[in-house]
């Protein structure tokens, strides 16, 4: 618990989020929800990544980047929601 | 009799979990409903990742991937894997803090005081009672077709579907949101374990990735795309599922309850991280199961694909260790009915019940209504069983519904000019456009009926508010907080 307390107040001192990152979020996001819908590729049985049909492979190549979004996403944006809420 | 044991243990585990749940908690309706407000990182990421990993993602999600192949990973998976931890971002942060600073319990009772109306919270319970039943009575088909095929000399659909919710009511009945929470840790274990490993056996037994791939690329190459000429993957059902799939998980009340109860912003940042990774792995190998399945026990028609996990378990792992499927199902399936059990119990007694909220009685209005809502749950399932829905029609029904409800649900938190107006406006014209859609009176181009209703929902929504008196100012102060 003692933990927890300490994490979410170190979190408070944290910095805003800049402009650009608020842009870079946005931009993000809409380049992720683009390349979900893929309406471009032609579906080929035949390609694949190593084993991996190629469908599979790009969706999953797809979460690593959305996963990685978000890990950054949480850290900068949690941290300035947190530290706009302290400083109203 | 190894399965007879292993499923009594299992049982037997979630009651004594239930049941050391209910003398460590404090006695009082958020203590009871809400865990104090107390769930840390641990019970929190596995109460939400077990409560959206239902018989839909374990039965229905392998029976279509049977069908339709890895079109149905597509479809869901990646969106789902991005959108949902987003929306618990936007939703779960304010929601925490406002049921806080108006001291709510259920997610009903949030809004109808954020709104400052009882006419908001009446029809939010009745929309969510609306999708959740439904969406329970999946719940209890997953069940009954587990332990029907696990026994199927000696249990019917029926009987097993009543059994589990039986558990599953004692267990929440004895210790609320903390047994269900602590329940969830371990039933969410059990079914990604068992998952993971019967794709990683489905893959042995074709003879390993390659060859299994190979095999799948030769015999059956329809499986291997996403093939846009099938009216499931056209790009406007795509989009339109994407939309539903990625919007309706916050919109379930017992995820929302879920999220009300986390101990504190770290707890819930934690969750948003590692629920990617842990809904790949799940999705990926229910995917291949079921795409596998459809090379090694091919001519399963309709929703008879429904039991290719539960089959391929038994196949894969042998007779005796068959039983692994079995709980599985079983955990996925009780760890969602628990927490949707719980949170319409509290709907119920804290938004309709006279004198709900009253403090000082006891929980015993509380375990009364929770059965109730066992019991019409019990009740819906046999009609189902009758009508012979799948488990995937039954949540795309839900699913859409929920999305309904999503710009309330958003608004509410972040726009302080939205009314009670506003809420009410937006539920019933989306609902209503759903309706409308689905009867065939709105010509839809392609495009599934959950995404017009959207559209008119949010509409109605940002009219209605603006149209209608401002909430009390007072109200609002209590509500966001100075």
């Amino acid at each position: 618990m003692q933990a927890n307390h300490d994490r979410a107040g170190a979190r408070q001192d944290a910095p805003r989020a800049t402009r650009v990152e608020r842009g870079v979020a946005v931009i993000g996001l809409v380049v992720l929800l683009v390349l979900h819908f893929d309406a471009w590729r032609e579906p080929d049985p035949a390609a694949r990544v190593g084993w991996l049909p190629l469908e599979l492979a790009w969706r999953l190549a797809w979460m690593v980047a959305a996963g990685a979004y978000l890990w950054w996403f949480t850290a900068r944006f949690w941290r300035a929601k947190r530290s706009e809420q302290a400083g109203r | 009799m190894i399965a007879v044991l292993a499923i009594v243990m299992y049982f037997v585990a979630l009651l004594a979990i239930g049941w050391r749940a209910e003398r460590g908690a404090e006695r009082s309706a958020r203590g009871y409903y809400l865990a104090g407000g107390g769930l840390g990182s641990l019970a929190l990421f596995f109460a939400l990742f077990g409560t959206n990993c239902s018989p839909f993602v374990l039965m229905g999600i392998p029976g279509q991937g049977y069908h339709d192949g890895l079109g149905i990973f597509s479809l869901n998976a990646p969106i789902i894997a991005l959108v949902v931890p987003l929306t618990m971002w936007l939703v779960g942060v304010p929601a925490r803090a406002m049921a806080t600073r108006l001291d709510c319990v259920s997610p009903a009772e949030l809004y109808a005081k954020r709104l400052d109306s009882r006419a908001a919270g009446l029809v939010l319970v009745a929309a969510f009672a609306l999708f959740t039943l439904p969406y329970m009575v999946t719940g209890l088909q997953g069940c009954g077709i587990a332990l029907a095929q696990q026994f199927p000399e000696h249990m019917s659909r029926r009987f097993g579907a009543a059994l589990a919710l039986l558990v599953a009511l004692c267990y929440t009945l004895l210790g609320g949101m903390r047994a269900t929470a602590w329940t969830n840790v371990a039933q969410g274990a059990l079914f990604l374990v068992v998952m993971v490993a019967a794709a990683c056996a489905v893959l042995g037994e074709l003879g390993g990735p390659a060859l299994a791939f190979e095999r799948l690329a030769a015999e059956r190459a329809d499986l291997v795309v996403l093939d846009r000429a099938k009216p499931r993957f056209a790009t406007e059902a795509f989009a339109s599922h994407s939309l539903a799939i990625a919007l309706t998980v916050v919109c379930f009340p017992h995820m929302l309850a879920r999220l009300m109860a986390a101990k504190g912003e770290a707890t819930l940042r934690d969750s948003c991280r590692w629920y990617p990774l842990a809904l790949a792995l799940l999705w990926t190998s229910a995917v291949l199961v079921g795409v596998f399945g459809a090379l090694l026990a091919p001519g399963m028609v309709g929703r008879a694909s429904d039991g290719i996990f539960p089959a391929m378990v038994a196949r894969t792992f042998g007779a005796e260790w068959s039983v692994l499927g079995t709980l599985a199902v079983l955990a996925a399936a009780m760890s969602t009915l628990d927490a949707q059990l719980l949170t319409l119990g509290s709907m119920a007694s804290r938004d309709l019940a006279p004198g709900g909220g009253r403090q000082g009685r006891g929980l015993a209005l509380e375990r009364w209504i929770l059965a109730g809502v066992g019991v019409a749950t019990l009740g819906l399932h046999e009609l189902v069983e009758r009508w012979q829905w799948s488990i995937f029609e039954l949540a795309q029904f839900s699913f859409s519904g929920y999305v309904m409800l999503f710009p309330t649900i958003v608004l509410g938190l972040s726009w302080r000019r939205f009314t009670a107006t506003g809420a009410i406006a937006s539920i019933v014209a989306g609902i209503g456009m759903l309706a409308a859609c689905q009867a065939g009176l709105v010509p839809l181009h392609g495009w599934l009926p959950v995404a017009p209703a959207f559209a008119t929902a949010a509409l109605a929504a940002v009219i209605g508010s603006l149209a209608s008196r401002p909430t009390a100012p007072e109200r609002l102060r209590q509500a966001f907080g100075a």
